[in-house]
């Protein structure tokens, strides 16, 4: 019970450090423009949006904070580097160029894989954001089968640029 | 005149002998039929290779290649002399294994591919596929059927069929002139025994010389239109949670994928 006690603690401590954060720093949760047939769900995360639509598609966008301060280039080839050299995701075309309501360019790629046995959609888009001297890793994923994959990835690639802060 | 003809036969018939051999030839391309091993280039290497994501032109290849306008070999080339390194003939067969998030989509876009380079689906055994596809288009096509997914085998065999080629070339053009000699003694022959001799060797030659133009025809096939063969596999469900494959060093990598966003609650 104390345990319990104590990891809502830890955890409304952590909260109120990122809303401290995000005051002094101007950098808030993110948010995206979706359409109807998504539903955002409310997480309580301070840094994460996450939206799902009828058929399972998921949609959601995290920011981490980047102590190592890498480029965008780097984390770009690192996260690709890891999908698909160590977990057997493949590339679906090349990577493009993506920019958030800010103007903030980002790279944006497109995979396919199996998880549990089913052929899934997989895309990711990802920014290194730097404000007020923190260096932040903000990534967007959008997964589901993929027939539903690919009913909805061309809204999501559009919601990419509606990304903000 | 008898007398010499029945003298002539039985030197006749043991060049004829010498011919025979050259129905050995006849074999299948499949690739099973070819020698598990080595392949010679015009120096006389063994060009035999096993492994992924080698490049075509590993074996300086460019330097062996052997087409006309057209994009065939030119198989009638003069006996006289030996092949410079451009007249090499050369059979390639490569297989190929490659992962894939889609096996039937992406067989269908192979076929299309092949059909597209001017070559044609010669069988399909399970999963295995076998392609011919023109020689000089050869290294397009492996290109595009590792673009589809993921290799995690290739191997390629080049095999020197010149020296071969040519003795059957030869072969096959003294068997021609062989039978044109005993259809000249069949015209002179006069009686029963000697008319019935001839034509038996008449058949029997006629049965080798058509086995000989059938393994020309295999062999020019084979040179003219490389053999591709490629299995297609679904992807393996291989995340660095089942411990096969080593996790990232950075963590916020290892917090994505489509395993930790569909498995959110």
């Amino acid at each position: 019970m104390s345990c319990r006690v104590a990891d809502l603690s830890l955890r409304s401590a952590l909260c109120a450090a990122l809303v401290l954060l995000t005051a002094c720093t101007g950098f808030g949760p993110p948010k995206a423009d979706l359409p109807r047939d998504f539903l955002v769900l409310d997480r309580h995360e301070p840094s994460t949006f996450e939206a799902t639509t009828a058929d399972g598609a998921r949609f959601l966008v995290r920011d981490f904070v980047d102590r190592d301060e890498g480029t965008l280039a780097f984390w770009s080839a690192a996260l690709h580097d890891d999908l698909v050299e160590h977990r057997g995701y493949e590339p679906v075309g090349d990577a493009a160029s993506v920019r958030d309501s800010a103007g903030r360019e980002g790279t944006v790629r497109t995979y396919r894989t199996r998880y549990e046995g089913v052929e899934h959609g997989y895309l990711t888009g990802l920014w290194v954001i730097e404000t007020s001297g923190q260096h932040w890793i903000r990534v967007a994923e959008f997964t589901a089968p993929t027939e539903e994959f690919e009913a909805h990835v061309a809204t999501v690639r559009a919601a990419l640029a509606t990304l903000q802060p | 005149m008898h007398t010499r003809i029945l003298a002539l036969l039985p030197l006749l018939a043991a060049c004829l002998g010498a011919c025979s051999s050259a129905a050995m030839f006849a074999a299948d391309a499949r690739p099973g039929a070819v020698a598990a091993g080595s392949a010679r280039t015009a120096a006389g290497d063994d060009v035999t290779s096993d492994r992924a994501g080698f490049g075509f032109t590993d074996f300086g290849l460019a330097e062996f290649e052997d087409t006309d306008e057209d994009g065939l070999p030119d198989a009638r080339r003069p006996a006289s002399g030996e092949p410079t390194r451009t007249d090499r003939l050369l059979v390639r067969e490569a297989l190929l294994g490659v992962f894939v998030a889609n096996v039937t989509q992406s067989i269908d876009q192979m076929n299309a591919y092949v059909d597209l380079l001017g070559g044609y689906a010669a069988g399909r055994d399970d999963g295995l596929l076998t392609y011919r596809v023109p020689a000089e288009r050869f290294e397009e096509a492996m290109k595009e059927a590792r673009a589809l997914g993921r290799v995690h085998h290739e191997s390629l065999q080049v095999h020197d069929v010149t020296d071969q080629h040519r003795d059957t070339t030869i072969r096959l053009e003294n068997a021609r002139k062989s039978r044109d000699r005993l259809v000249a003694l069949l015209e002179k022959a006069d009686d029963v025994e000697n008319v019935l001799r001839i034509e038996k060797e008449l058949q029997r030659l006629t049965a080798e010389i058509e086995a000989m133009e059938a393994a020309l025809q295999n062999l020019d096939l084979r040179v003219a239109m490389s053999l591709l063969q490629i299995e297609f596999s679904p992807l393996p469900e291989a995340t660095w949670t089942d411990g096969r494959v080593k996790p990232s060093r950075f963590p916020w990598i290892r917090a994505v994928g489509v395993d930790h966003v569909l498995s959110r609650r």
